[in-house]
């Protein structure tokens, strides 16, 4: 009889606890990470009696939460996956409307530009149109200024994000590792026998929260806690240990960061590591779309400003004198920094290449940075960082007593640059000593008008012409023969006076629109910037793609997840109906039994 | 398969917020009329579409550039236009003074009336347009296209050599005018007085037409003229420069070394310094035509001759002489053929205002031509831009309506979903 209670009781326990776990899943419904959670039962051990086996009712084995290791390791891949390219495409986006914002795009200031100077052109006796020009020429180098800001804008916010990435980074590695410390506790105090299943969720959605910034590996250990790996093996957290993130700025541009792990002996740098996650996205997004943007827009600015300069040089102004540059770069034309692990202590200087001594100069321009390395002797490299493409370089005197320049076996072997190092004064280089140099990075920045008089604009040529036969009169050295400059071109008689009325140059500057002066000879300044233009549009959609790509392999890998362990409240409502109904049944059992009882004592009063 | 609730209300609202971004995206293109807002959207028609709006501002200012050039060359066929009355007037004022049975004062009255048209003439030629450049001094049109020489009352050319000219196509240029010195003064002549080139200037025919009205018939005197440009002067600071003029017996040595001028008038000054202190006075003289300068023997009724030579250094190439370069002067003409000549020569003159104003009249052509040929490129480029670029609004409307449908089913089914739930029944 006493056997008919327990059992009833078993069951009435059995039913209690699977009411309280429904009750459970259905409160926890919204709950990010959550997994449902079930009861086991068993059969309680048999009595063995006379008459066999009698059965003592039921047993909760353990309350489990639907888990499927794969499934997660799947969800925590989409999301870093997910994560990467969704940044990528929110910053691309950013550039994208940069580009195309039609108040700050060069192309129509370009085109502006060039009607001024056709202005000129057609009245070179006007103050007015030339100062027209003078404010176009202003307008262009703001919005190369302007745009450039832009970038720059983006570049600190860019910089800031991942500064609270690293942040966030850091926060979930110290949450994940103290949550290893509670449930190698709680899995310990049974022995190892039962989960802490809302732990282990916890654990979990750490874990995903810590993907979606950067790619992880994650290593279940015996007691219950992961490791997190990054990369090839970088231990982010192992117990109750977690690594400590940090940015560090490159050697090489304090502007740009590197990701790095704090280790007893100093930072080491992971940058290299970092393969996914929205860190990765930013990461990329600098190296891909925003560095190489900015670095095509200088290559433009320069471009622009060495041919119009060269031009502009050889023409005379208003009053008869030779032209100055139009456009100038504030400060240092290409910077050049110098590694800090150098021994040797060589100034090595670099500026854009003249145009009139090589035509080429513009064409040959290159956006990338370049390294340059004293390989010893009369040797140097320059290798071009974008591709690794090497430039061997040989140093040969200048006028000035141990000041050398650079220069290529090849005729355009250089990129529109000249390279000059400086060892008077007993300086010293050594081999393997490294210099970067970026000739067009900050090309936009620095490009600014160099001339302020309208009277100073060089519209002239102030070639004398034969009237009869009006061509150029040749110039003739003593002996009757033409001159001829360095490439062999005729040299023209000009005139040692102001003529005012004289376009001849300003016809050739409005060409310049037209010549095919940029990318190695094979673009005008319009297509060149034509090519920033579809190139971010280009890499934009292709992320878009991407993004919704990953977006809806990160919704599959969801939907498996949800599909095993999420709360479905009609499955739920069914579970409490039946757990309902098993209760009742046990409790009428126990009623079937107090009746038995009564029964029982009645007969024998 | 299972679905869990949470799931099933995510997908719904994902299914919703998608047709919105969809609807958003019709809504924005209606309401900006372009297809194609970011190079993302399609890289290779934000590209185009900067080509061609490049192509299309540039042809505008082409265009502009044309209208620039029809003004200028309009307002130079209205002057050369008067230039031609001017010299048919002349002519026949030439015809009647050639009439034997006119005394000495109806010469004079005509005399008068010629000085009135040299002026006149003088007057044209050196024509200001709006922007007070002088039309006809070329790329100097800062400068009065023809200056009177006060000793000699000759009007020179002092203007620039080289004619301005217009960008108004890709390949297309055209001259904004032309120069007082090939229309007024490097005219074909068939008299003595011609120069070396066997040219006259109209402004000397009509002088010597005055001068012969006046009696005073002179020779022509031999004069051999520079063709470079010296209105700037020369500099032969630490260089050496020597040359000798020769008039018939006369040599004379100049020397320039170590001189700098400024303009022509210093180095006539210098040159003229020069033959005064060598005791030359009276033979040669120097003097300036315009921007060129000239050596010239006095001559005084009887033909004359002058010569450079002997030079060292560069003036030759300089001032634009040829070594040993030598002229003769003619004897002086009679009164008739004096006039006779003029009369030819005013001939010459009109033929040179005649092919001027042709060659306006093609230039003008040119720019119709070329005009309407941009046009027509702006027009084909501004179609092919809007079908890059520009939405397709019937397209665009139907595509509005289908996603605003999608949208509002997404959301009819998401509402009745969430109504069925077996909690309702329990």
């Amino acid at each position: 009889m006493s056997g008919l209670l327990a059992t009833s009781l078993s069951g009435l326990m059995a039913a209690q606890r699977s009411l309280e776990t429904a009750q459970h899943n259905i409160s926890n419904v919204n709950t990010d990470g959550y997994s449902r959670q079930t009861v086991e039962f068993g059969t309680k051990p048999a009595e063995l009696t006379g008459n066999g086996y009698v059965g003592q009712g039921v047993n909760i084995t353990n309350i489990t939460r639907s888990y499927d290791q794969f499934i997660n390791k799947q969800l925590s891949s989409s999301l870093s996956a997910f994560g990467d390219v969704d940044r990528y495409h929110q910053l691309a986006t950013n550039i994208d409307n940069i580009m195309a914002d039609p108040t700050t795009g060069i192309a129509p200031v370009l085109n502006s530009f060039f009607n001024a100077v056709n202005e000129v052109a057609n009245d070179p006796t006007s103050i007015p149109s030339r100062q027209v020009l003078l404010s176009q020429s202003e307008i262009l180098s703001q919005s190369f200024n302007t745009m450039n800001g832009r970038f720059e804008d983006i570049r600190t916010q860019n910089n800031n994000d991942m500064g609270s990435m690293v942040n966030d980074i850091n926060s979930l590695a110290k949450s994940i590792a103290d949550l290893n410390t509670q449930i190698a506790a709680g899995i310990g105090q049974t022995q190892g026998l039962k989960q802490p299943n809302d732990l282990l969720d916890q654990q979990d959605a750490l874990l995903s929260k810590l993907s979606q910034i950067i790619n992880v590996t994650v290593v279940p250990q015996k007691d219950g806690s992961s490791s997190v790996f990054i990369g090839n093996g970088q231990t982010l957290v192992q117990n109750n240990q977690a690594a400590v993130f940090t940015t560090l700025p490159s050697p090489y541009d304090p502007t740009k960061l590197e990701i790095g792990i704090n280790a007893p002996n100093g930072t080491i740098d992971v940058t290299s590591q970092i393969t996914g996650g929205s860190l990765a996205g930013s990461l990329r997004f600098r190296d891909e779309v925003l560095d190489p943007a900015q670095q095509k827009l200088g290559q433009v600015a320069a471009g622009l400003a060495m041919t119009v300069n060269a031009l502009h040089e050889k023409g005379f102004d208003m009053n008869g004198v030779a032209g100055t540059a139009l456009f100038n770069f504030s400060g240092t034309q290409v910077p050049v920094i110098q590694n800090s692990l150098n021994t040797g202590n060589a100034v090595v200087t670099a500026n854009f290449q003249d145009v009139n001594a090589n035509p080429s100069a513009a064409g040959n321009l290159d956006y990338s940075d370049f390294s340059l390395k004293y390989a010893g002797g009369t040797n140097y490299t320059l290798t071009r960082i974008r591709d690794n493409q090497v430039i061997n370089l040989t140093a040969t005197p200048t006028a000035t007593p141990n000041v050398f320049a650079l220069s290529s076996a090849s005729a355009n072997g250089l990129p529109g640059i000249d390279i000059t190092v400086d060892l008077s004064g007993g300086k010293s280089i050594s081999v393997g000593d490294e210099f970067l140099t970026r000739p067009t990075y900050t090309a936009a920045q620095k490009i600014g008008v160099n001339i302020d008089d309208p009277k100073k604009i060089a519209a002239a040529t102030n070639v004398e012409v034969d009237p009869v036969t009006k061509l150029p009169v040749p110039k003739l050295d003593a002996l009757n023969n033409p001159v001829l400059d360095a490439k062999g071109n005729p040299v023209y008689v000009t005139i040692n006076g102001p003529m005012p009325s004289d376009n001849r140059n300003a016809l050739q500057l409005a060409n310049l629109q037209n010549n095919l002066s940029m990318l190695g000879g094979n673009a005008t300044f319009n297509d060149a910037y034509g090519q920033i233009v579809s190139g971010v549009g280009t890499l934009t959609r292709a992320s878009e793609l991407g993004s919704s790509a990953q977006q809806s392999l990160l919704n599959q890998a969801k939907g498996a997840r949800e599909s095993l362990a999420g709360v479905n409240l009609d499955e739920e409502a069914a579970n409490l109906v039946k757990f309902q109904q098993a209760y009742q049944a046990s409790a009428q059992s126990i009623s079937v039994a107090k009746s038995l009882f009564d029964t029982l004592i009645g007969a024998v009063k | 398969m299972r679905i869990s609730t949470v799931w099933a209300q995510q997908l719904s609202v994902d299914a919703i917020t998608n047709q919105q971004t969809k609807l958003a995206k019709v809504q924005q293109q209606i309401s900006s009329g372009l297809k194609v807002s970011t190079p993302a959207e399609d890289p290779a028609a934000a590209v185009k579409v900067l080509d061609l709006n490049r192509t299309i501002t540039k042809t505008n200012q082409y265009q502009s550039n044309i209208a620039v050039a029809r003004g200028r060359l309009n307002f130079e066929e209205s002057a050369l236009s008067t230039s031609g009355d001017i010299l048919a007037r002349a002519k026949d004022l030439t015809v009647q003074a050639m009439n034997d049975s006119l005394n000495s004062s109806d010469r004079l009255a005509i005399k008068s009336e010629v000085d009135q048209l040299i002026q006149q003439l003088a007057g044209v030629a050196n024509t200001q347009n709006a922007n007070g450049e002088f039309i006809f001094s070329g790329d100097l049109a800062t400068v009065p296209a023809f200056a009177q020489n006060p000793t000699t009352g000759e009007y020179a050319y002092q203007g620039g050599l080289q004619q301005r000219t217009l960008q108004i196509g890709p390949t297309r240029q055209v001259a904004d005018g032309d120069l007082g010195f090939n229309v007024f003064e490097n005219i074909n002549s068939s008299s003595p007085a011609a120069d070396q080139n066997g040219k006259r200037s109209v402004f000397n025919t009509l002088k010597a037409l005055s001068d012969g009205l006046g009696a005073t018939l002179n020779a022509s005197p031999a004069e051999i003229t520079g063709n470079k440009f010296l209105r700037y002067g020369l500099d032969y600071t630490g260089t050496t420069t020597k040359f000798n003029l020769v008039a018939g017996a006369v040599t004379a040595p100049i020397d320039l070394s170590g001189k700098k001028f400024t303009d022509v008038a210093a180095l006539v000054t210098e040159v003229n310094n020069q033959l005064v202190a060598g005791g030359f006075s009276g033979a040669i003289k120097a003097q300036s035509n315009g921007n060129r300068i000239e050596f010239a023997s006095v001559a005084t009724g009887t033909a004359s001759s002058i010569q450079i030579n002997n030079t060292s250094g560069t003036f030759l190439t300089d001032a634009g002489f040829n070594n040993a370069q030598s002229m003769t002067g003619a004897n002086a003409q009679t009164f008739q053929s004096q006039l006779a000549n003029v009369l030819t020569d005013l001939g010459a003159a009109q033929d040179s205002f005649l092919q001027a104003r042709t060659s306006v009249g093609a230039r003008l052509n040119a720019l119709d031509n070329q005009e309407s040929q941009n046009g027509q490129f702006v027009l084909d480029s501004q179609k092919t831009l809007s079908q890059t670029q520009d939405l397709d609004y019937a397209d665009a409307i139907s595509k509005f309506q289908l996603q605003s449908t999608a949208l509002q089913a997404a959301q009819q089914t998401f509402a009745k979903i969430k109504s069925l739930s077996l909690f309702n029944y329990i």
